[in-house]
């Protein structure tokens, strides 16, 4: 397999990506059938980088592999095969001293606020444990002075450090989970559904805030999530996954006013628009059934069972074809999938 | 006008008593009629999911509910626990957030089909799989009878709650009610949904209540949408109204914090704060904490009145925004 470089790479092609990741798979043990063991394929040969300062937004559906993604990154799940660099520096070959310095640049922010922090401790203990790992520091009263400037940069009163979690709402108790992912000053933080579970109003308040801190802090941000409008908001480049594989990469710009790949269309098609009149009168590609089991995908282009353009050929090799620089799609029939009388027919 | 499909009047739920009480729905009353739907939006703790349960005998008695639920001129809230179980899966059809916790999962799809139509319609076993089968067609599941066989782990996600929705559609319904049946299913799958609902009410006419935290999901699909706020309706109004010319400062804050496919800002107006607590409300306008506006010197002290403010269009507010 090839390996172009992703998105992000961008025309500077010296500077080396903050992450650079190369064919990443990672596959689960599935049933054992008699002497057969079959395997979950999450991630099949995934490339992308991400340019330091940058948001790279990784956006699929549940089975897709994006959050395996993150939790590879993060050492989480063991990677099958592939490699991470992070600033040049393999992440995944790392032992030791090096391994944990590593850990410490790569932080990560989790959906649900009420499972991922820790009941019985107070927000100030939570914020200050990275700090405490790492040995950062001289001494815990220093470490308490830096919670609060912490807290008080995620836009928390300093008291906030001696609530416990159930104290807190929702968006106070994300807020608590961006601080101490902030805590041992990282350079690149995943973000795995990281506004999803949170009320309208205040996912706005957590989205504005990840963008000041990323101008402020310099931060790299990789965004994974289902939501593509957010998706859209938040990130410059975009990585769209369908069970495991890629599908589409390219700047968000580029990405989304003209999706190239089928299955990048069908999902945005799927969004729907709150303006009500420009709902009810745009046409929409509505996939059929549902994605094929992760144990048994298809061959060739996995999305082929569900594709209203595939034919035959698309149980062969899936290129990668170039729709414009830095806009990559993993499809044959790229380019022609556009045409509007082609989609027409299968519009509904 | 027709009779409305489905009302509530003045609805209130009280969960608790004394200093704890929650006041989780203040009266609020709405109305759908046949073959129209309704959306009722709101973030958690507004209530929305609060009413329609209440309305339909479906909270448990620690919660004090009073007012009215109308269904073609009976009051629900009066009926016996009988009664009411004739009226539940017959006249009302349900379908919920998660079909894994609303599904039986000892039960064949076959059997939690077949059961409503038995109980209800008097059909035999025969019949009513018979029925069931031709449901689960109607809802879009490849290889009906095979799935009839299934059991709910067995399914994914969307089938299941397409079979949510061949269950509440089962009776042939006068009222579905879809307390944010989308939530948890993939974008591909949600319209799917959207689609499958919208046909069966075309072709039923059948009225719909359909509950969402966002907006956009009830914009193709409600003729009039119902704006929740700590327990009480803040607006309400035609759909294409409430999208073109909000009123409440908390409708317009809605619209306003959700980023919109294709239209990209550099920021999202964010509403400050949280939701009031339903144990603690303010004594003025529910939302004047969060409120941008604040335009007038009874905001903080007195609770406004809902006020028609347009043509079929009301919002409970001192400070409605220019039409």
């Amino acid at each position: 397999m090839r390996s172009e470089p992703g998105p992000g790479t961008g025309q500077d092609a010296q500077s080396v990506p903050l992450l650079d990741v190369r064919n990443l798979c990672v596959r689960f043990p599935g049933p054992r059938e008699g002497r057969h063991r079959s395997w979950v394929h999450a991630v099949e040969d995934v490339s992308f980088a991400v340019d330091r300062g940058q948001t790279l937004g990784l956006v699929g559906e549940s089975g897709s592999g994006k959050s395996t993604i993150g939790n590879a990154l993060t050492r989480l799940v063991p990677p099958t095969s592939g490699t991470v660099h992070l600033d040049g520096q393999d992440v995944l070959a790392a032992r030791g001293a090096p391994a944990r310095e590593l850990r410490r640049r790569i932080a990560m922010v989790f959906q649900d606020p009420y499972a991922s922090l820790d009941p019985r401790r107070t927000a100030g203990a939570t914020v200050r444990e990275p700090m405490d790992v790492h040995r950062m520091l001289s001494g815990r009263a220093e470490r308490n002075r830096r919670v609060a400037e912490l807290l008080d940069l995620v836009g928390l009163v300093r008291e906030t450090a001696a609530r416990y979690p159930h104290e807190l709402s929702g968006g106070q108790r994300q807020r608590v989970s961006i601080a101490r992912a902030l805590a041992a000053d990282p350079d690149l933080v995943v973000l795995d559904e990281a506004t999803a579970s949170l009320d309208v109003s205040v996912q706005a308040q957590i989205m504005n805030l990840l963008r000041e801190l990323q101008g402020e802090l310099g931060l790299t941000y990789l965004f994974v999530s289902h939501d593509l409008a957010a998706v859209e908001h938040m990130s410059h480049h975009v990585v769209v996954m369908y069970l495991g594989r890629l599908m589409e990469t390219g700047t968000t710009d580029h990405l989304y006013t003209r999706p190239a790949h089928p299955y990048t269309q069908a999902l945005m098609s799927a969004v729907p628009d709150p303006d009500p009149a420009t709902e009810r009168n745009r046409e929409r590609i509505l996939l059929g059934g549902d994605p094929p089991s992760p144990l048994d995908p298809p061959s060739g282009c996995v999305f082929r069972t569900r594709c209203p353009l595939a034919v035959d050929e698309c149980a062969g090799p899936v290129p990668q074809t170039t729709v414009s620089a830095n806009h990559f799609a993993w499809c044959i029939r790229t380019g022609e999938s556009l045409s509007p009388e082609r989609l027409r027919r299968f519009v509904h | 006008m027709n009779a409305p499909g489905f009302a509530v009047r003045d609805l209130t739920v009280v969960l608790g008593r004394g200093k704890r009480a929650a006041r989780v729905v203040r009266g609020v009353s709405w109305s759908v009629e046949a073959g129209a739907t309704l959306g009722v939006v709101g973030e958690s703790g507004s209530g929305k999911s609060m009413t329609v349960l209440a309305s339909a005998g479906l909270l448990p008695p620690p919660a004090a509910v009073t007012g009215s639920a109308l269904l073609g001129g009976r009051d629900l809230l009066k009926l016996s626990r009988r009664e009411l179980e004739g009226i539940r899966g017959r006249r009302l059809g349900f379908v919920f957030q998660d079909p894994m916790t609303s599904l039986n999962p000892l039960l064949t799809v076959e059997r939690q089909i077949t059961e409503g139509i038995e109980e209800h319609l008097g059909a035999t076993r025969r019949a009513a799989r018979d029925s069931a089968r031709v449901l689960l067609e109607t809802v879009g599941i490849p290889d009906p009878d095979r799935r009839l066989d299934a059991y709910p782990h067995q399914l994914s996600g969307g089938m299941r709650q397409r079979v949510m929705i061949a269950i509440a559609l089962s009776c042939g319904p006068d009222v579905l009610i879809a307390d944010e049946p989308t939530t948890a299913l993939d974008v591909t799958t949600q319209a799917q949904i959207l689609d499958l609902v919208r046909e069966r009410q075309e072709r039923t006419g059948m009225a719909v209540v359909w509950i969402s935290h966002d907006l956009a999901v009830v914009g193709g699909l409600a003729d009039d949408v119902v704006v929740m706020y700590g327990g009480q309706v803040v607006e309400q109004a035609p759909v294409e109204t409430l999208h073109s010319a909000p009123a409440h400062p908390y409708t317009r804050g809605l619209l306003g914090a959700r980023p919109v496919l294709g239209r990209r800002r550099d920021q999202l107006t964010a509403i400050p704060g949280t939701p009031p607590d339903p144990r603690a409300l303010p004594s003025g306008c529910v939302f004047f904490d969060r409120c941008p506006v604040k335009g007038d010197p009874r905001c903080e002290t007195q609770v406004p009145d809902l006020v028609e403010v347009g043509r079929r269009h009301f919002a409970r507010t001192f400070c409605p925004e220019d039409q």
